[in-house]
């Protein structure tokens, strides 16, 4: 593709935006299920992992500052095996990003428009997500811009009205089980928040400029505790205002939330708040996963004009998010049980892997000062 | 109403074939040509069967087939 290049700023939004992601509305519900009021520790304890998780990510993409993380896989695990891993790879993503869809077409017929078919809403949202890749990374890059102050403005907002029905006693008792659950509850907050960054990978070091990638790594640092604050706020917030119980009951609670809102008897259902702000941050990670997949697939098979290939995988993809998940409990069950297991071996083993062989072949060819 | 998208679906893939195509060739591009073909003949037979009714392997069952070695351990884990 064109040698595109997005500035700092850009990144810490896009990565703001992309932590918030699919998981702002949803997350505090499975996190709650486990770690019960002390959901919230849970969401800290994430955070800190997460950023051992940024900084391994950001070095190993700084390591070939003009290759994306497939061909770094195509490089390091050689021609036949890195072909494969990349292909699974690339599976994953876009079945990633019909997932996605799938949400989106779920949550907007149980939620608002009943009577609409899901896959209207289905193939809107993939034609939207197919223009956006055909305007190129610049176009998205500026676009996350904007993005980022409307979520910031619309997420202050609504938790901002929803204080007053604060209720301090439903965090207590705190660590009522020790901190076995709470480690527990992180773990679906690591799922859906902070392994999926691997895939920012794919744009990090490859659309930068040379000169700026320490400051792109500090920028991404930035959008990522941005973005972890902006769960936390929402974990924080059900626990405060719903409690532990209902939190993990309802299936998108911090929407249950907003509809709490009662301030003067004038602001009341103000949800769809809180679903502008998820509209656009599941667009920005279905957007990441679509173009991960449909660049890595380009990249695999060493194509020169990569956007020959966009519609047909556009086609696949409004297809498939439809039949995705056959039903909610399958979605509950699998989003648990595979997903985790899942994104544990592309964003945390896969990278420890690349590092040791990275570290073997320098050894090899006696490159030790070029270990940095 | 399956109809409907069978038939839009086709012209859909005939009218991206046409634009496309031979702008490909007069580029000497095969290897384009062939992942787009491969890709717009995937995509279209899918979205046939699926206006038919006909059961597609889920992309998920098969994640799930791959992982289901370690599911008793993630059952334990986030119980």
């Amino acid at each position: 593709m064109e040698k595109i290049k997005i500035t700092s700023h850009q990144l810490m939004a896009i990565t703001m935006t992309y932590v918030c992601g699919a998981s702002t509305i949803i997350i505090a519900s499975s996190a709650a299920s486990l770690a019960k009021q002390d959901a919230w520790i849970s969401a800290v304890v994430a955070a800190l992992f997460g950023l051992i998780v940024i900084w391994l990510n950001t070095y190993l993409g700084g390591l070939y500052p003009d290759k994306t993380y497939v061909e770094v896989i195509q490089l390091l695990l050689g021609k036949w095996l890195g072909g494969f891993v990349v292909a699974t790879f690339v599976f994953v993503c876009i079945g990633g990003a019909a997932q996605f869809v799938w949400y989106v077409g779920d949550f907007f017929t149980t939620q608002y428009m009943t009577e609409t078919p899901t896959y209207i809403i289905d193939v809107l949202f993939v034609i939207v997500i197919v223009i956006a890749i055909f305007y190129g990374l610049e176009a998205i890059a500026r676009a996350s811009e904007i993005f980022f102050y409307i979520i910031i403005a619309m997420f202050i907002l609504s938790m901002f009205l929803v204080m007053p029905n604060i209720n301090i006693d439903n965090i207590f008792p705190v660590l009522e089980k020790g901190i076995v659950p709470v480690l527990k509850g992180s773990l679906p907050l690591l799922a859906f928040t902070v392994l999926p960054l691997i895939i920012l990978n794919m744009i990090y070091p490859v659309n930068i400029n040379v000169n700026d990638i320490k400051d792109a790594k500090k920028s991404m640092l930035k959008g990522y505790i941005i973005g972890m604050s902006i769960t936390f706020i929402s974990i924080v917030m059900c626990i405060f205002v719903l409690g532990s119980t209902i939190t993990a009951d309802v299936r998108y609670p911090v929407v249950f939330l907003t509809k709490e809102i009662n301030v003067g008897i004038i602001f009341t259902r103000l949800e769809a708040l809180i679903v502008i702000v998820w509209i656009l941050t599941i667009f920005n990670n279905t957007l990441f996963y679509f173009y991960a997949g449909f660049l890595g697939l380009s990249q695999l098979l060493k194509l020169k004009d990569y956007k020959k290939i966009l519609l047909p995988l556009g086609l696949i993809m409004a297809v498939i998010s439809n039949f995705v998940y056959d039903s909610v409990p399958y979605e509950i069950d699998w989003d648990t049980n595979v997903w985790f297991p899942c994104i544990f071996t592309y964003g945390l083993i896969l990278p420890v892997v690349l590092l040791i062989v990275y570290c073997i072949k320098n050894i090899k060819t006696g490159n030790k000062l070029n270990m940095k | 109403m399956g109809i409907v998208v069978i038939l839009l679906v086709l012209v859909f893939s005939i009218v991206l074939c046409v634009i496309e195509i031979p702008k490909m060739l007069q580029d000497r591009q095969y290897r384009e040509l062939w992942t787009f073909s491969i890709l717009l003949g995937l995509g279209t037979i899918l979205a046939i069967l699926k206006s038919l009714n006909v059961d597609i392997p889920n992309p998920s069952d098969f994640i799930a087939w791959v992982y289901s070695p370690v599911e008793g351990v993630m059952k334990g884990l986030l119980k």
